[in-house]
């Protein structure tokens, strides 16, 4: 009969005394991973899932709007129906969540710098976005004087289209245009000035509007360069090599 | 036994023991994910108007520190002239007056601002180099850090190709933007998102039709970032410039 | 953290060009550096070790003592910078705990 004694004792010293290493060191290993391996890890991956839910529980700053109109009802639809309808309450009136809860204070902005965070002009921010220039536009005067920032409709519409369209207008006012009107070349209605993008102006189609002027035939003072209409660049339309509000490219 | 039996045996009691696990995880893994939504952001670069709100409330709403050179999320601002020329900046309202004064303004071809945060990718170099699992994806994409777990290794944070992380300074372990997760995993939307004054983060829903978020992405022409880094984010641009790096 | 802001604000003003906010910060710096330099410095000096005897090269037969003593000694001083460098050293053990097979470290 072969017994596990006979078996022990067939296996040479040196071999007896390395496995013997062997296997305690591997149950040593299981022994210390039961220990300090922390319980939850790696049932939904390779991480403890008590962080999942750490992170979850982390405590809340910003409150929503939602959360805003459960008082303040008046001012969120008055906010609703003007210009700042898409702003959320706290854009400028900072982290809410403790003065909802009735603890804490909320700040409201009043100074001409908060304003001018988002309606500075500068030359990144896109077309059609009202900007000021804040060294012109009425200094030192408050914003919140003439603009009721919860219904933000200027006391009067803008006399120029270069309030909003101020890269266009600062380009068009160092070239030869600059004496020009935006409404020779562009019929406006007056209705775009309230809701822009409800009623376009237009763009030219042909070239009737710069023949006006720039035709050998036109009307107009000699220091308008005039051209043989028929012969300069047959079937293409002026403003395919000439940008209107730059035309000579400076 | 002879040797032939014994390697046998210990090999397969081997392969038994190291995929006992995963071979039980499995089935949980796939259940998990057919419940769980998966967030992501859109991002139109023609709305933003680089106002630096989303920084200022993210670093409230997750107490980033305030300086700045750490940033969950951030704003660039790119001007190309027309000598070809690209100029790049990051704006930090909280720490300086606005932007310098433009000396060249004739000379600029165009100019736009591009926010910038966590791409929260779906195959993450980040998550991929972590030696002990701090850094994770959870079961809705979002990928997360967890602190307590973290030894502040810093190899996850030289993994990003976007350069979203940070070692926090005082707590010695990499932070990054989570998304908000404690905010969306209770409906609400995340800091950035919620004081955008002209919409132009989009958060949503991957896996519902009728998310703004997947209204935005067959709405418009979607770039991501580093396309070519094969880490499949999930924030998308609309109208991305080639010049964005 | 004060002397951080002081390091990372000089730090910006020597950079030229554009680098994205977040990675102002240069993470693997000396202490890492230092690492290779020690794993260096203690296999040379276990290979002239090995020299002595299992080469059979006479010629460094004295130097077999003190390079055998070096290469254990600055063995057992290598991994400090690298525990000097983590966040939080007391939690490296986790390395060992759960290793992520997947991480080229």
């Amino acid at each position: 009969m072969v017994t596990p004694l006979k078996i022990w004792k067939k296996i040479p010293e040196q071999y007896r005394r390395l496995g013997i290493l062997i296997i305690g060191g591997f149950l040593t290993v299981i022994f210390l991973r039961e220990q300090f391996i922390p319980s939850d890890f790696g049932e939904l991956g390779h991480y403890r899932t008590s962080a999942l839910v750490n992170e979850k529980n982390k405590p809340l700053v910003y409150a929503g709007r939602e959360k805003c109109e459960e008082c303040h009802e008046e001012e969120v639809s008055k906010i609703e129906n003007s210009y700042h309808k898409l702003l959320s309450c706290e854009t400028c009136h900072g982290p809410g969540l403790k003065h909802a809860e009735g603890e804490g204070e909320i700040i409201i902005p009043r100074k001409r710098e908060e304003c001018l965070k988002c309606h500075e002009y500068i030359v990144s921010r896109p077309t059609g976005f009202p900007q000021v220039d804040p060294y012109l536009h009425n200094p030192p005067k408050q914003c919140t004087e003439c603009h009721n920032p919860h219904d933000p409709t200027p006391p009067h519409p803008p006399t120029d289209c270069q309030v909003c369209h101020r890269t266009i207008s600062s380009m068009k006012s160092i070239s030869p245009h600059a004496s020009l009107e935006c409404t020779v070349c562009h019929k406006t209605p007056s209705h775009h000035k309230f809701d822009p993008r409800s009623q376009r102006p237009t763009k030219p189609t042909n070239t009737d509007v710069c023949e006006r002027c720039h035709s050998e035939t036109a009307k107009t003072p000699d220091y308008i360069p005039k051209i043989e209409v028929d012969s300069h660049s047959e079937g293409y339309l002026c403003w395919e090599c000439h940008y209107p509000h730059s035309p000579e490219g400076g | 036994m002879n040797r032939r039996n014994f390697i046998r045996d210990t090999f397969g009691l081997a392969v038994l023991f190291l995929s006992g696990k995963e071979v039980l995880a499995l089935p949980r893994m796939s259940k998990e994910n057919d419940r769980s939504p998966r967030y992501g952001m859109g991002i139109y670069i023609k709305r933003c108007v680089g106002c630096g709100k989303c920084v200022e409330a993210c670093k409230l709403e997750n107490n980033v520190p305030k300086y700045p050179f750490f940033y969950r999320t951030w704003v660039e601002r790119y001007t190309i002239y027309k000598d070809g020329e690209v100029e790049v900046e990051t704006l930090d309202r909280s720490t300086k007056s606005p932007y310098s004064v433009e000396k060249r303004e004739k000379q600029i071809l165009r100019s736009f601002f591009v926010p910038k945060l966590c791409n929260q990718c779906d195959n993450p170099p980040c998550v991929q180099v972590c030696p002990v699992g701090a850094t994770f994806k959870s079961p809705e994409g979002v990928i997360l850090v967890d602190p307590d777990y973290c030894i502040g290794c810093r190899y996850c944070i030289q993994a990003c190709p976007y350069g979203a992380r940070y070692l926090h300074p005082e707590k010695r372990v990499a932070d990054k933007c989570t998304f908000c997760y404690h905010r969306i995993t209770k409906g609400l939307k995340p800091a950035c998102v919620e004081v955008c004054p002209t919409h132009a983060r989009v958060f949503g829903d991957l896996t519902k039709r009728s998310s703004p978020l997947v209204r935005f992405m067959r709405m418009n022409e979607i770039h991501v970032l580093k396309p070519g880094m094969n880490t499949e984010p999930k924030v998308f641009y609309a109208n991305l410039d080639g010049e964005v790096r | 953290m004060e002397h951080l802001v002081e390091q990372l604000s000089s730090a910006l003003q020597h950079i030229t060009g554009f680098i994205y906010p977040n990675e102002i910060e240069l993470h693997w710096s000396i202490l890492i550096v230092v690492y290779p330099y020690i794993t260096g410095l203690v296999a040379g000096a276990f290979i002239l070790a090995s020299l002595v005897k299992v080469f059979n090269v006479k010629d460094v037969a004295p130097t077999y003592r003190l390079s055998l003593l070096t290469a254990l000694a600055f063995l057992l001083v290598a991994p400090l910078p690298l525990l000097a460098h983590l966040g939080h050293p007391a939690r490296s053990i986790e390395i060992f705990l759960t290793p992520h097979l997947r991480t080229p470290m």
